[in-house]
């Protein structure tokens, strides 16, 4: 999700130092993140903090965000990081690290069965650049399924990549068969390196195994 | 002889961000970041640019992307029962099966805007306000 005009506005709007802009920030996000940090925390009063320092971090961090990048989703990961920091002063380890892969892979480990590849990861830039590919990849082949209701495949997918769930768990789990899973994967992996060959970019070992 | 206070790079941090470092190493870095402000600054350079290879999955990927996230209008459809069958089925299945925890909490404001007194809101709002009112810059302070 990007931007809109409006939030851009607003991140100017908060740069130049302008109070009311801050104030409605605050107002447009802080529910949702007292809600992410307290399902975390349970912890009300905790919680308030968390999210309090958040903000904090947000305009201490201002100077370096990116106006494209999605507001919401750095919030989040500005909250996801102070709630860690929370965790880890009372001696608590973090239940989740925003962006680590509590359950994913490496990215050449489709879920299933595949293995690890050596390609992958070899450079920031090379990684940056895959990342770029996969998420603009990944998210037409999104597109599609959501345009024409194809909401088994994208549950199929979602609870092999996302979740990182096993082939047969996904077949039993969605009442499909194991090869109507290998084959939605199949398709999927054979997509993915199709567009990452036109890019210019090799993702041969995807998802082999 | 090794140093006993070796240099927090930025590599050290990546390792921190990914939970990767080894205890001790962790406590020195923890510490180190409640003395300064500076680091806490870098630590955040750090994580922004997300360098770490082990983040680098395409279930990360599809996460970071929030690629089958609903928008907090359609949440808010869903939470009305005016979205197609299919599509607020699909929801559930991502809120409930998928656990996305950024939905969830969308869900969960969406869900008590109609219930919060707007006076404790408020006072929550303004705490922030106050707390980092500072940090604006000097247009902000009037």
């Amino acid at each position: 999700m990007a931007n809109t005009d409006a939030e851009a506005l607003l991140v100017r709007q908060v740069r130049a130092g302008d109070a009311q802009a801050w104030r409605q920030l605050i107002e447009k996000y802080e529910g949702r993140l007292l809600a992410f940090v307290d399902s975390r925390l349970r912890d009300r009063a905790a919680s308030e903090d968390v999210v309090q320092e958040t903000f904090i971090g947000f305009l201490t961090s201002l100077p370096h965000y990116d106006e494209k990048r999605d507001m919401e989703a750095y919030l989040f990961s500005i909250a996801a990081h102070k709630l860690t920091d929370h965790l880890r002063k009372q001696g608590r380890r973090p239940i989740d690290q925003f962006g680590s892969d509590d359950h994913g892979r490496p990215l050449d480990e489709v879920p299933g069965d595949g293995r690890p590849a050596s390609s992958i990861a070899r450079s920031d830039e090379r990684r940056r650049a895959e990342e770029r590919l996969l998420t603009d990849a990944l998210g037409q082949l999104v597109r599609e399924w959501l345009a024409r209701g194809d909401y088994d495949r994208l549950r199929c997918l979602e609870l092999l990549i996302v979740k990182g769930r096993a082939n047969k768990d996904v077949a039993k789990y969605l009442g499909l068969t194991e090869q109507a899973v290998a084959s939605y994967k199949f398709q999927t992996v054979g997509r993915l390196k199709d567009m990452a060959r036109r890019a210019g970019l090799s993702l041969e070992n995807l998802g082999e195994g | 002889m090794s140093d006993p206070n070796p240099v927090i790079d930025d590599e050290t941090l990546r390792s921190y961000l990914a939970d990767t470092l080894p205890a001790e190493d962790l406590a020195r870095v923890e510490k180190a970041l409640r003395d300064s402000s500076e680091l806490r600054d870098r630590l955040e350079d750090v994580r922004q640019n997300r360098g770490d290879a082990n983040l680098h999955t395409l279930g990360a990927i599809w996460r970071r992307g929030r690629l089958t996230c609903p928008s907090r209008q359609q949440l808010g459809s869903y939470l009305l029962d005016a979205l197609d069958p299919g599509l607020a089925d699909y929801i559930k299945f991502h809120l409930d099966v998928i656990e996305c925890p950024f939905c969830q909490a969308n869900l969960a404001d969406l869900s008590a805007k109609a219930t919060q007194p707007p006076a404790a809101v408020k006072s929550r709002h303004n705490r922030i306000l106050t707390s980092s009112r500072h940090l604006l810059g000097d247009e902000g302070r009037h």
